[in-house]
């Protein structure tokens, strides 16, 4: 009875820490006040119409946007021929070559951002949006690698074989055979990798440049200024979004089984 | 030259480490063969240099007097039916079995034309837009078989294509690929760790272990005259003792255990002298109340009933040996008795 009852209590503190801020910022989003207040003394939509008055939250979101797709295809055109090699393959340094691949995910974002900042200046002409793109993918790499992974482990590896008896050619063998199998696998890829790269605020943060910037980094230099619910409004929606995102993909692909 | 000539092949997965060496194998046109052997034994890797899946370190194969020994493997027109089916999940069974004529880029009606039929002879053409996922074992089964044969191969190659299916289901399974393969006059090579499959299914059977060919011959030849200590156990020879041979006729041998002395047949084998294994079946023997000739007295220590048949375990001073007796023969029960060895049915090898 006893340890029942502290797993409920640690599942509420939990919770409690986990939700808490967010249903704090859901509530002062639709407040009335000109600064952020808990509780707030009257109901309002205003903030939500401030987002889209705000030019660099617009311009933000197309980057942030942009990028997110066009990271998560390349880093996906990348990572699919590399987790097939790892999978179908043994070969030495498979471990070595594995564990380099996830080191984005070990190494924190602010010093990948740094040290890739630094990087960039040196081979300089490079402009800020390609050098966001580069950094990006870079992160997306390692889950595009592991969540296709995941997909290819549960294919029989003999269709490719039966396929090649039947008169295809390796490639063909893949594109036509393993590709349209792993399908499940790369749109929870491309979920993921797209809700990884529009929220990522470290290494953006030391990519963006003038003029152009991602949506994350624009909100924490909005809050620099000013500290009225705008930026409680916007997350609101951009939580919505992400939740939406995510339900849709576990009932379609059941995003579960891949991370 | 045979169909499928299989000569020196050497196969290496490790450099300098060979798992097949010297592997000579001929199948004649229309013949099916079982490779027959216990799992490491190097079946499934013979199948696989023929399919041109593992490249060999040494040696030829040649299909139809076609060297295939550097064919890449979608260039062999070789049919493969594999243990787990194999079946592509995202495509409908026509599909699946349309796949090696697109691949062979056959016009759309005679495409049509070709896959129902080989739907028709698998008894599956009313399933034509199920998914794999929606079938049952054997009919997966099936479309594999079907999508193999369609594509009218030079060689139909089996890798345990029966192994995932249930024991009923198995036997009409087997049947069906033998009656298929005779009909369509297909060369098929068969691999298989089940005896009772390769005896039913074969023409001829090719015994392995470890990665060289035991014996070769006819179902029959390698259920009742086994050639090495391996096959003989392999083949359900349960029982065996050693014993020195004392006179040769034309076609027995006269053995000699302790003092006790039996007769043990040839079948045309040539062996002169030394120490020989004497291999015999369970029902190679009988249990009698008096002693006869080839006889020896014997302990019964269990008796179990099995329905068609009794078993008894008895010991005697040569071992211990397993007996099957049929159900309405005379009844022992524990004690002492006499084994009579059937003289025709005793297998003598060399040791």
């Amino acid at each position: 009875m006893k340890a029942t009852r502290w797993l409920l209590f640690s599942i509420f503190i939990l919770y409690f820490f986990l939700l808490g801020p967010f249903v704090i910022i859901f509530v002062a989003s639709f407040g009335a006040d000109a600064t952020m207040a808990f509780p707030p003394s009257g109901f309002s939509l205003e903030w939500f119409a401030r987002i889209f008055e705000q030019e660099q939250f617009i311009n933000s979101f197309w980057t942030s946007l942009r990028l997110g797709l066009i990271s998560t295809g390349v880093s996906l055109i990348f990572g699919i021929p590399v987790a097939y090699g790892l999978v179908r393959f043994q070969f030495r340094g498979e471990d070595a070559i594995e564990t380099i691949f996830s080191a984005p995910i070990l190494v924190p974002g602010l010093v990948v951002g740094f040290a890739m900042l630094n990087f960039f200046v040196l081979f300089g002409r490079i402009n800020v949006f390609q050098g966001l793109l580069i950094g990006h993918t870079a992160i997306l790499f390692p889950y595009s690698v592991r969540v296709t992974s995941v997909s290819l482990r549960n294919l029989d590896p003999n269709i490719e074989e039966a396929a090649v008896s039947l008169g295809a050619n390796r490639l063909r063998a893949f594109v036509l055979v393993v590709l349209p199998n792993m399908r499940a696998g790369i749109a929870a890829a491309f979920i993921l990798g797209f809700i990884t790269s529009f929220n990522n605020v470290p290494v953006s943060l030391f990519l963006s440049g003038p003029g152009i910037t991602t949506l994350p980094v624009s909100m924490l230099s909005y809050m620099e200024y000013y500290f009225d619910p705008t930026i409680a409004a916007l997350s609101t929606i951009l939580v919505v979004f992400s939740i939406i995102l995510v339900q849709l993909a576990e009932r379609l692909l059941g995003l579960s089984r891949f991370v | 030259m045979a169909y499928l000539d299989v000569t020196g092949l050497r196969i290496e997965y490790e450099r300098g480490v060979p798992t097949l060496a010297h592997y000579d194998l001929s199948v004649d046109e229309g013949e099916l063969v079982s490779l027959l052997g216990p799992s490491g034994c190097g079946k499934t890797t013979t199948l696989r240099a023929i399919a041109g899946f593992i490249e060999p370190a040494g040696g030829q194969i040649t299909v139809n007097g076609k060297d295939h020994t550097r064919l890449p493997p979608n260039k062999r027109d070789i049919g493969m039916v594999f243990q787990s089916y194999a079946l592509f999940p995202h495509l409908t069974v026509f599909d699946n079995v349309a796949f090696g004529l697109k691949m062979r880029r056959i016009a759309k009606s005679d495409l049509h034309n070709r896959v129902v039929d080989a739907l028709r002879m698998v008894d599956l053409y009313e399933l034509t837009d199920r998914k794999p996922d929606q079938l049952s074992g054997g009919q997966r089964q099936r479309v594999a078989l079907a999508r193999a044969i369609v594509i009218e191969p030079t060689l139909l190659l089996f890798d345990e294509p029966l192994s995932n299916l249930d024991a009923k289901l198995r036997v009409s399974m087997r049947t069906e690929i033998r009656r298929l393969q005779q009909r369509l006059g297909i060369t098929a090579l068969y691999v298989t760790h089940d005896q009772v499959e390769a005896l039913a299914i074969s023409d001829r059977i090719v015994v392995m272990n470890n990665g060289a060919i035991e014996q070769i011959g006819e179902p029959e030849e390698i259920y009742s005259k086994p050639e090495t200590a391996f096959v003989a156990d392999f083949m359900g020879f349960a029982n065996k003792f050693t014993a020195t041979i004392t006179e040769k006729r034309p076609d027995a041998l006269i053995v000699r255990q302790k003092d006790m002395q039996f007769t043990a047949a040839l079948h045309g084998r040539d062996i002169d002298t030394g120490d020989v294994s004497i291999f015999f079946r369970p029902d190679a023997a009988s249990l009698s109340a008096v002693p006869a000739e080839n006889s020896v007295p014997c302990n019964i220590v269990l008796r179990t009933f099995h329905g068609n048949v009794v078993e008894y375990i008895v010991t005697t001073e040569m071992g211990e040996f397993v007996i099957h007796q049929e159900s309405d023969a005379p009844r022992f029960d524990t004690g002492n008795a006499h084994l009579i060895l059937n003289a025709s049915k005793l297998i003598p090898i060399p040791t």
